[in-house]
């Protein structure tokens, strides 16, 4: 099927990371939408939140705090957690995978994603 | 779901339809349905990437070095958002889309720009590719035009969502098209991977001020999900010119939609 000119031009620019974004893509979303599901089954089938009406945990430190004690509102912002990390998990995996491959320009670039993404997180807290 | 169908196929966040839908037809609040748009957004991404990048549809190389011109935009928009006239600004990206819509229609007859050769930054940094054209069946070898063009184009996509908060995913196939001059499928899954990241520099914010709701954000993740997985298996099996024909009334709509609220 490959062009009939010229077979060895046809290259993927990035054949071996590839298969590793999509899966830890994959883990991610999988991850997260199970857990999501659980906590809204928890959620359903006993009618309780584990929060007064109306509240939920909004702070990690009260997240992680519900989860342990199994509250399903904490358990399903623990799953859309996960899934909001997801993007941000794949791009620390690339940077990996770049420098693996010895391409410095994709490690510089990727680390900078990074960079940026962490202090978003960041000037958001402190932004409020 | 139909955020998930159509978000997945055209590399959009879903924001665009999401919105309008829970706060007109559902009468939510606009702060829980743009928590819940964002979430939908990582959700549409996230789950399309996986085939897409699995597939080579995405070019993970273009995607993430355009992600440092996304980025960028973001962080300095999200701080110029108290500053600026946002009506203005309204105008201004409606007319932008507008002018784009335009662009797009011109090249209407195109199934596979020809590009003869990378520039040379684009071939620095290994960014031309192929994928496998499920419709022509064939690989299709691309190169890569103007990467300083996409990048500022890029800039733009993240100064908006940062400002605006909308999401910029219009912006991203745009420059990947019109600059770059890539296969429009190749746009279209290169931006969907790449709106998780814009989506996510901003989810912070929206999760700690409460704005993502547990009991609202549930369904609209996993329909949206479904929806994605679905829109990842039509969209490989549409011609191109065919997306460019979906995708042509959504842009008009969304440049209307914006220039008005400017208005």
């Amino acid at each position: 099927m490959a062009d009939s000119g010229e077979p060895q031009k046809l290259e993927r620019s990035s054949a071996e990371l590839d298969p590793i974004i999509s899966k830890s893509l994959l883990i991610g979303v999988s991850a997260s939408a199970i857990i999501i599901i659980i906590g809204f089954l928890l959620y359903t089938a006993t009618g309780q939140s584990g929060y007064a009406p109306g509240v939920f945990p909004v702070a990690i430190g009260a997240v992680l705090g519900g989860l342990v004690q199994l509250r399903p509102f904490a358990i399903i912002d623990f799953g859309l957690f996960l899934l909001i990390l997801t993007p941000v998990f794949r791009v620390a995996i690339g940077i990996v995978g770049f420098a693996l491959e010895g391409d410095a320009n994709m490690v510089v670039a990727t680390s900078y994603v990074l960079f940026m993404l962490i202090l978003s997180f960041l000037l958001g807290k402190a932004g409020g | 779901m139909a955020a998930g169908i159509i978000g997945s196929m055209l590399g959009l966040g879903g924001g665009i339809i999401i919105v309008p839908v829970l706060t007109l037809v559902l009468h939510l609040p606009l702060r829980d349905a743009i928590g819940a748009s964002i979430v939908s957004v990582i959700a549409t991404s996230s789950g399309a990437a996986v085939a897409y990048v699995r597939d080579g549809l995405s070019n993970i190389r273009i995607g993430m070095f355009l992600e440092v011109a996304t980025t960028t935009g973001a962080i300095m928009g999200a701080y110029l958002a108290g500053v600026l006239s946002v009506t203005l600004l309204y105008v201004i990206f409606g007319l932008m889309l507008a002018y784009s819509a335009i662009a797009l229609l011109q090249n209407r007859h195109v199934e596979i720009p020809q590009v003869a050769e990378s520039h040379p930054l684009a071939k620095k940094l290994k960014m031309s590719s192929y994928y496998h054209d499920q419709v022509l069946n064939r690989d299709i070898q691309y190169q890569v035009a103007n990467p300083y063009g996409g990048l500022g184009m890029m800039w733009a996509a993240g100064l908006m969502s940062g400002l605006l908060g909308i999401g910029s995913g219009l912006f991203k196939v745009l420059a990947m098209d019109t600059f770059m001059k890539l296969p429009l499928k190749v746009s279209t899954a290169t931006s969907n991977f790449m709106i998780g990241v814009t989506a996510a520099a901003s989810a912070g914010v929206y999760f700690a001020r409460g704005d993502i709701r547990p009991t609202l954000a549930t369904p609209v993740a996993i329909g949206v999900l479904i929806g994605a997985l679905a829109g990842t298996r039509w969209m490989v099996k549409f011609r191109n010119k065919t997306l460019r024909y979906i995708f042509v009334p959504v842009l008009l709509a969304t440049a209307a939609e914006m220039i008005l609220r400017g208005a």
